[in-house]
This record gives C-alpha cells, structure tokens and sequence, in this order.
C-alpha cells in the first residue's frame, strides 16, 4: 500500500516536472544555429610548430596558457583539433614538441607526458614522471627525449626520459659544471644549454653529445635575460640591462652572434648557406622582413612588407620556409602582446586569430543607436518649440528628407560609409545589441551579438587590471546609453596605471570604439571603490565618484561634480577586504565644495571572503507580492541595497566552514547569516529580486548543494513606493531549502528581462561543459510536500533536470569562467553570452515567447485558411443571388 | 561477549571481502621518498552506445573528468583511460560526451591504495552499490536536447474531436435535405415511417370520445338539418 502510495507520488511528481519543463525551454532541432553562435579559442600561444605537408595537412601546433593542444590550419587558422587539459597548475603545458606525434609535458609535479595524433589529436601514448623532492626544473625535448634539468652551483642535475616509453625513468646523471655560477643567465634550447656569464662569456653543452663550445661576445653590459629564439639551432636571445639585443646560434660546434635592432622580432632558419637571422622589424603596425647570413654577414638582396595590416607588437612563436635557398619564402607565426596569433606567409598577413577572447574579464551588452532616418523623427517629436507652425515645417523637411533618401536608395544613389556599418542599428524588438568585452590583456571588443563578428578592437598598454577574489576584473561602467542622440554613448573602464597602480580610467564611445575624453585618465592615488550616480545630468551623463584610499572623491567627467555634489546626502558606498573580511561602508560628506568619504560603519567578518553577490542595477522587479493558498498576499523584501557575502574558513573542528551574510550595504546590518559546517568552496551566488541563490561543496556528503533563501517583509507591505534602509529596521521572514546539484558549478547567473515580468530562470555552468537552464520555480524554498500552494511543487531534493534543460545542447564550452545576462527590447527574452575558453551567444525566454509569433507560426496556412474563407464567402454570395432571382422568377 | 565475537567475525569477513573485490585493482603505488601520499592509477574502458553504429570519431569526443575535471583522462585508440598520480580520497568519475550518456561513477582509494568504485548516489550516500573495477562505461543512451516539433498532418486535422464535432452538424444540416428531395429516398423514407408507425389511436381522441360519447352524432345531424334547410330552400 505505501508502495503504491510512493509509486503514485513519484508519478505525480515526473509529470509536474516534465509539465515544467516542457512549457519553459528547449529547443526544436531545426532552431539550431538560428540565434545561437559558438566561437572557439585556444587562448594565448605559448609554444608552437608549424608543419608544412601539402595544403590540407599544413598544420601549425600550439600549446597555449590555457591549457590548451590544438592543430590549427596554416591555410586559414582554423582549429582542426583541440585538446583541453585540467584547469589551473595540473594543465600547465611546459614543454611541446612535434614529430610522428605531437608531445606535450604538462602538469606541476606529478608530471604527465602525453603523445598526441597529428592528425586526429588523439591520445597515443602517456606516463608520468613521479612527483620529486624538488622543484624549479627546466624541460626540453630533443631528438625523442625529454629532459629534466635542475640547476645547482657549478653542477647539473639531467634526468633523461624517452619520449615514447618514459625509460629510463629516475636515473639522474649529475654533470659537473664549472663554467656555471650564480649570476650567469642560462636557457635549454634543442638539448643544448646555453649559459651566458657577466662578462660575456658564452658557455653551450649539448645533453645528449655531451658537446662542449664557448666563446665570448662582445657585451659592453650585464646580460638581464636569456630569451629562447624560434630556430631548429641551439639558440637564445641575449637582452642587456640597457635593453640590446643580441642572438647567438650554436652552428656545428661553433658559436655565431648578431645584434638585433630594438623593434625588430629575430628567428633563425636554416639554409644551404649556413644559418640566416630572420628579422621582422615593426613599425606602426607593419612588419617588414629581411634576413641575413649569420656566418658570413650578408643580408639577403629581397625584404618583404606588410601592407597596413595593423598588426600589433609580436614575437616570433614558431616559422617553417618552404625551400633550402637562403631566401624570405618562410611561414612565421607571430604573437602579439595583445595575444593574437598571426600568420605571416613570405610577408603577407595570411590571417589573424583575437586569442584574447578566451580570456574575457569584463562583458557589457549595449543598445545600438536608431538608425539615421529614425533619429529625424525622434528629433522632430523632441523638439515642441516654435508652434504649430513651426512643428508643421519641421514635419514637412522631415517627409521630404525621407523621400529624398527614399529616391536615392531606390536609384543606388547612396554612398557607403567606410567606418560604420549600416545595418548596425537597433532593430524593432531590441534583439540587436553591440558586446563590449574587455579582455584579460586590457584589449577591449565590439561584437555584434548576431552573429560575433568584431566591429571594433582596441588594445590599451599602459595599464594593468585589478584582482579579487584570484581572478582579474575591470569596472565597467555605461555612463550615457545610446539612447540620446546625437550626444555619444559613454563607456568607462578603470584600471591600474602599470608600475604605480594608481587608478586609470579609459573613457571610449561603446558603438564606434573611438576614445573619449583623451581616452587614458591617469590619476594620482590608488582607487579604493568607484560608485556610479544613479541619476543622470541635463547631458544625460551619469556621473562617476572615484574614491580614493586617502578618502577623497573624485569625479568623471569633472564637469558633472555640481551633480555629485547636489545627490551627495543619498550617497553610501561600501568597500571590502577580500582576505581580511573587513566591510566597511562610506557616506559621502561634502566640504569646501568637494566630497569626502567617511566611514559609518564596519563589519569584521574575520574569514576571507570567497564570493560576494551584488543586486543587478538594472533589475526590475514587477510582482510585490506571492499569493497564498488562503489568498493572502506575502510582501517580498526587496532590498536594493542587500549584498550577500560568503567567507570561507578552516576550523579545528567543523574542518571547512562557509558562512553566508546578507548586508544592508547602507545601514550596515546584518539581515541574516547561515553557517554550513564541512562545506567548501566553490561558493557561487546570485542576488536577485527577494532571493539569494548559492552553492558550495558539502565535503561530508560529497557533493554539491545549492541553497535558496527567499525572503518576505510580512503580510503587510511597509512602503509601497520605494525601499528605504535608513527608516526602520525590517526583519524579514526568511524561507530556504537546500537542493543537491549533480554537477560541478563553474559560473551561475539569473536571467534577467526588460520589467520583470517574466519568469527568472537560473543558468548554470557546468564543469563538464554545458550550460543549465533551471526554472527558480524549482529552487523555490516553498516548494514542500504538504503545502497545497498553487504553482508550488512538492519537494524534491535532487535537481537533476533532463537533457532538454541544457541551453549549450550538444556544444561542450570547456573552462567556463562566466555568463553574463542582459534584457532584450522583448520582454520575454533575456540575451545569454557565456564565455571561458570559447564563447557561445544564445537567447532565452523562461516563459516562452508570448509576445512574438513563434517561429514556427504556419504563414502560410493561416493565409491559404483565410483567402479560402473569403472566396468561399464571394462564391456563396454569388450563388445565393443566383438562386434568389430564379426563386423570383418561378 | 558472544555479539562481540560474532560482531569480529563479520568484520574480518568484511576485510576478507573487501579484498577479494579489490583483487582485480592494477593500483600502482609510486612511493614517493618526501611525501606520505601514494598515488594511485585508476584505469578503465570507455563503450559507445552501439559499436557499429557509433561515429568513426567518438572517441575523440570523450573525455574523462575525475572531481570536476580537476583530472581529465583522453581515450586511446582501443578506448582505454587511465589518470595516474591519484591520492587516497573519494572521486567521481564522468565521462564527457556531447551525445552520449554515461552514468558517473564514484571511486574511492584508500590510504593503502586500494580502490573500488561504486555507483553515485548523492541522496543517500551510505548506499553501495558496487561496481567491478578496473572499470567498464558504457553508454546508457542519447541526449535528447531537442523536442520534436508537431508537424502538421491532414489525418490528425481530420479525426480532431473539434473538426469532427464540426463537420457532423454539418452533415446533417446539409445532406439531410437532399436526401428528402430525392423521390426515391423519400419513397424509403416513407416506407421506414411506415413501418415504425403504429396504429395506435390517439390519446386524445381516445379520451374525448371517452367523455363525451354521445355527443358525437349531434354535429353531422345539425349538419344534416342545415342541408336540409339548404335543399329545402333550393326547392
């Protein structure tokens, strides 16, 4: 009887769920493609190997600093295979090598050699080397051996391994060497090492032939750095304090050097005259390539130029020449400082890949501007001066502005535009938005978000990107929309001046890339928080308060500081240090026409702080209020100023601890706190409307839990207009349930729409690469068994959702680090980019597209029903006359 | 005293047990001479779905995640894995395909290196179930991201209960009254009334005539006297 019972329930529950389930997402097969888009990237290059094998198998090989294997092709840089080793230090690739496979050596003690298929990239052989006592190995793999190098005074520490087996493993030879002291700079290039003293003497022993040749160079100072040379020869480019540069190759037992120009990048290749030195010296944008034989001096009769390809500055990675002749006919892969692979064959640009985009740090979606002819009529119905008249002539200029243009697009008359493009502008249902993405590297994008092409790029040098909680971040903020022509819209980025950290902000115009403002603001103090004005100026700009650490204020744009000044008193701000816990929050003070930060009050959390949650500014939330079963309605507390922190720490006895806050950012106090005993990190939250979600690691039950908290002011509402922390204190009812999530979290985000109205939908990344999609109405901490509450489901503590649920379908996005949301024109879309390693763009509507003809909606049908109806409509009509004129007839 | 002993017993058939079952680990112990961890390998075989239905390419698809990928493991050529270097602890192991379906397995290692694996449950997580080891995944199935979408088809507008409560009405409304016009469906039709009518007197007449009996005459004789009169005047 109870198994039935259980049987019954357990029926009850799979159609509730697939109910919900189906009613809210997935895609039909033939949406694929159709408004989601994937890129791939390998990250930035950190060893490759060109391989010329004809035109389809012309490979380049590269491992990057993301962990990354991949076969790119020579003709078009597409990736024809990639492999993603672990996130983090067990992935770091130290050494590549290629030859009847690809070898790359990965891992921080214990070490894994893994051999890879050229052509398919699959696994062919792998062992490890075990973990050892010691660290600060150098590797390098020559002729199918890789070796393991310590360095000790005047002695070295080679352990041989052969790259196939991994025999003879363990067996350390130590070699004695005199020439090798402290203060010389030494590298392992093609299984030579090649050591340069202080005073210029050049000391080169092969690991294998046991060779021995030194020399000496004519250095007039210390060597800084010994940098390796893309060359099949033992070779390594000596830097000097003072910045000369010089390349010495290790040729037949004879040692060879050159001086390099400052702006020049050097590889050396091999020909039937000896070593040539490569050079491609730079210079605004473009390279031009020469070369020169190192043994005898002569530089080759040809040079080769880049033609206004805008490149950036770049080093030479890897390069492969077609013939043995002493010539330029040479594919060179170059990598730019601002990450990008380049491709340059016999001195052309073959192609470019913005490798920067695998490590993104900052994402923004903004609004394109109207187009040209409907910004003359907003300008027309902006405009309400000058009377009836005045507003008749204005409406008759604009008509024949239209048809003007009307005629000359019809004729092909119009002229294209070079710089912008036209189709970028805002579409009927806001769909079409512009990404700005800053990158890791501080190179800032604009992607269109239909289908990713770039429209703009900007790599900015001089600065650095913050750090919190291990990962790098930039401020962003949109200071004026694209809304208000023809003022421009205003984006702004904070950095850190490189060398002295103070604050630097880079102010650009987010539709066409242009700089604003002179572009880079440097400022002279360190940023302590940054607060953007929520109220705009009569320009439309949101001023932007830079505090610094002295507790000074500062304003951006200067110009709009009578604001700041003007809204100071409903100003507070809150800063936090991640490793000490400490929360502090800020009320702007204003004196002598200037604003001061002044401390009200401050929480010690006395644990670092692993994740905090913010409200998104540009929420919206529609229903105040849930009805319940007694139709009684329960008030949501909706805080805007509510932060949820949670802080990791290590206890003798509970071992890990998480504790979670919720913060009242402007009064400073603690609305509510949970302790989750034996809990770990990853702690992944979201703050939205009246709900914190977050997850973490449950270390007893092994595995990961997700936690809803939902909170309500009461069943009265206290202010029905606007949310005040300073007037009373609210103690909110507070309802949680904890759910199991079989997965690895890597990164989680609500959706977020236009009024928030639709339902919020939770998206989550996933370890094993795909994104989910989970209704909150399944992380609802009403949801119980014996509540009789309508739309509430019973409780279930598993949150295993199907396969339709996964937004990413059959794509796998490895190493996820964020997803970023932002509302479309619609209101029941919400625009989805998820970015890590690759970037996959789609579009979601948690309660369906009720605003919009699904695409599936049968035009054809509903005409063919409707022309017929009219038809038969004629047709009947005239066969009753018909038959009433015989009837009158008879 | 005698629950103590037999408690002991249980347990060293336990012990015995355990290790009968961990008979089959190929675990690899690297001493390490500085640190106490030994490192174990755990090995496997990955299975598509369908062996002669799977793409020629499956296995380069896979990827093996041991702890949310803090260790991943690549399939060689004959489908096996390994992750080497692998502390004592507790670990799940899945594997990553984007069509197919794996079930994920947890494997635990011992201090000494021993390894079983079982299934995962993360509701009760006392519950074993074990499963052999060196392991063996199979597929269970394809992912289904996509629904299916209606298609429309003439039979399934027709035999809609809403069409046909539609057409019926209509049916009736315009063939039955061309089924009366014919003179030889009428003809049946007659003869189908005919043959459901009943010559029973009506109820009515039945009662009037009950009631007022004798009546009956006196209108034909006053009709009678009329034409009388009539005939009288004529002549």
């Amino acid at each position: 009887m109870n198994v039935k019972i259980i049987i019954m329930n357990f029926c009850v529950r799979l159609i509730f769920f697939s109910i919900l389930i189906y009613g809210s997402q997935a895609l039909y097969e033939d949406q694929v493609g159709k408004f989601d888009w994937k890129k791939s990237y390998v990250g930035r290059v950190k060893y490759s190997h060109t391989s010329l094998n004809g035109r389809d198998s012309s490979n380049l090989y590269v491992v990057t600093e993301n962990n990354v294997v991949a076969a790119l092709s020579l003709h078009d840089g597409s990736i024809k295979w990639r492999r993603v080793l672990e996130l983090g230090e067990y992935g770091v690739i130290h050494a590549l090598s290629v030859g009847n496979e690809v070898t790359t050596l990965s891992g921080n003690g214990p070490y894994l050699l893994r051999g890879w298929n050229l052509n398919s990239g699959m696994l062919t052989h792998e062992w490890t080397i075990p973990v050892s006592e010691h660290s600060g190995f150098k590797w390098t793999i020559h002729e199918n051996n890789l070796y393991q190098v310590r360095f000790l005074q005047n002695l070295l520490e080679v352990t041989s391994y052969n790259i196939k087996t991994g025999n003879p493993a363990g067996f350390t030879s130590t070699i004695s060497a005199p020439w090798l002291d402290i203060s010389s700079k030494c590298i392992l290039d093609e299984g030579t090492i090649i050591c340069v003293s202080d005073s210029g003497t050049v000391t080169a022993r092969g690991l294998s032939s046991n060779a021995l040749s030194s020399g000496k160079i004519p250095l007039s100072e210390k060597p800084a750095s010994l940098t390796p040379v893309s060359s099949p020869y033992p070779s390594a480019l000596v830097t000097t304090v003072t910045g000369k540069r010089m390349v010495l190759v290790v040729s037949e037992g004879s040692l060879l050097f050159l001086d390099v120009p400052v702006n020049a990048v050097a590889a050396v290749r091999k020909s039937s005259s000896g070593p040539i030195l490569l050079q491609a010296s730079f210079s605004d944008g473009d390279y031009e390539l020469s070369g020169m034989i190192l043994s005898s001096k002569h530089s080759l009769q040809e040079k080769k130029k880049t033609d206004g390809a805008r490149l950036p500055k770049a080093l030479v990675s890897s390069f492969e020449c077609v013939t043995d002749d002493p010539d330029l006919s040479c594919y060179l892969t170059l990598v730019g400082e601002d990450d990008s692979l380049i491709l340059l064959n016999e001195g052309k640009v073959s192609w470019v890949r913005e490798e920067a985009l695998a490590n993104i740090v900052a994402v923004e979606m903004i609004d394109l501007p109207v187009s040209d002819e409907e910004a003359a009529i907003e300008k027309e119905f902006a405009n309400k001066e000058g009377g009836i008249v005045g507003m008749l002539y204005r409406r008759i200029h604009s008509q024949c502005l239209q048809v003007v243009n009307a005629v000359i697009s019809i004729l092909g008359l119009k002229e294209h535009r070079s710089e912008s493009r036209e189709d970028l502008v805002k579409d009927q249902f806001g769909l079409h938005k512009l990404i700005i993405i800053v990158t890791n590297v501080a190179k800032i994008y604009g992607m269109e978000n239909d289908n990713g092409d770039i429209i703009w790029q900007h790599h900015l040098k001089d600065v650095n990107l913050f750090s919190a909680l291990d990962s790098p971040y930039v401020p962003l903020f949109l200071q004026r929309t694209s809304r208000h022509l023809p003022y421009p819209a205003i984006c702004t980025l904070l950095f850190k001046q490189k060398g002295t950290e103070k604050a630097a902000l880079y102010a650009f115009n987010p539709i066409t890339g242009q700089p604003l403002f002179g572009g880079l603001n440097f400022y002279d103090f360190h940023v302590k928080q940054t607060l953007l004005l929520p109220k705009e100026n009569e320009e439309f700009i949101k001023s932007l308060l830079l505090i610094a650490d002295t507790d000074g204020v500062e304003v951006f744009p200067p110009e709009t500081m009578q604001d700041a000044l003007d809204f100071h008193q409903d100003l507070f701000v809150y800063a936090s240090d991640v490793e000490t816990g400490n929360l502090n929050g800020f009320n702007l003070v204003k004196s002598n026409e200037k604003l001061r930060a002044v401390r009200v009050w401050n929480i010690q959390l006395n644990a670092p702080i692993t994740s905090i949650a913010q409200k998104n500014k540009a929420e919206r939330v529609h229903s105040q209020g849930r009805v319940l079963a007694d139709r009684s309605v329960l008030y949501k507390y909706i805080n805007p100023h509510l932060v949820a922190v949670a802080t990791h720490t290590i206890d003798p006895v509970h071992k890990n601890m998480i504790t979670i806050y919720l913060i009242d950012t402007v009064s400073g106090g603690v609305i509510f706190n949970a302790a989750h005993k034996r809990a770990m990190p990853p702690v992944h939250m979201i703050n939205s409307e009246s709900w914190v979600v977050y997850s973490y690691f449950n270390d007893k039950a092994r595995r990961t839990e997700m936690i809803s908290l939902d909170l309500y002011e009461g069943k009265s509402m206290r202010n029905s207009t606007e949310f005040s922390s300073l007037s009373y204190l609210v103690e909110p009812i507070i309802e949680r349930q904890a759910y199991i999530f079989p997965h690895n979290i890597m990164a989680m985000k609500e959706t977020i729409t236009e009024k928030g109205i639709t339902n919020k939908h939770i998206l989550v990344g996933v370890s094993t690469g795909s994104v989910i999609e989970i209704p909150w109405a399944l992380l609802d901490p009403h949801r119980s068994n014996d509540s009789r509450e309508e739309g509430v489901l019973p409780y279930t503590p598993d949150l295993t959702l199907p396969h339709e649920a996964t937004l990413t379908y059959n794509h796998t996005l490895p190493h996820i680090t964020g997803i970023h949301t932002s509302p479309a024109g619609l209101e029941s879309t919400s625009l989805v980019l998820v970015y890590g390693l690759d970037l996959f763009y789609t579009r979601v509507a948690p309660s369906r597209t009720f605003d919009v003809l699904k695409d599936d909606f049968e035009y054809w049908l509903i005409t063919a029903v409707l022309s017929g109806l009219i038809s038969a409509a004629y047709i009947t009509k005239k066969l009753a006359s018909r038959k009433a004129l015989k009837q009158a007839w008879k | 005293m005698e629950r103590l002993v037999y408690a002991k017993v249980l347990l060293c058939f336990g012990v015995v047990y355990y290790c009968i079952s961990s008979i089959h680990c190929v675990s690899e112990n690297i001493d390490s001479n500085t640190k106490d961890v030994q490192f174990s390998l755990i090995t496997g075989k990955v299975f598509p779905v369908d062996e002669e239905w799977a793409p020629a390419d499956w296995k380069s698809e896979i990827v093996v995640h041991l702890k949310g990928g803090t260790q991943k493991a690549f399939l060689r050529d004959d489908g096996s894995f390994t992750f080497s270097n692998v502390p004592p602890g507790s670990y799940i192991i899945e594997v990553t395909h984007p069509n197919f379906v794996y079930e994920p397995i947890r494997v635990e290692i011992n201090s000494k290196g021993k390894i079983r694996a079982r299934k995962v449950n993360y509701i009760q997580s006392s519950q074993i179930i074990q499963v052999p080891y060196p392991l063996k995944l199979k597929a269970i199935g394809f992912k289904r991201f996509f629904h299916i979408r209606e298609q429309w088809r003439i039979t399934d507008f027709l035999f809609n209960p809403m069409i046909l409560m539609m057409v019926f009405p209509l049916l009736l409304v315009m063939v039955l009254p061309r089924m009366m016009n014919d003179p030889e469906a009428r003809k049946e039709m007659e003869q189908f009334s005919n043959l459901t009518k009943y010559d029973m007197p009506e109820m009515s007449e039945v009662i009037t005539s009950f009631f007022g009996g004798g009546n009956e005459q006196k209108p034909k004789s006053i009709k009678q006297a009329k034409k009388g009169n009539k005939s009288c005047k004529s002549e």
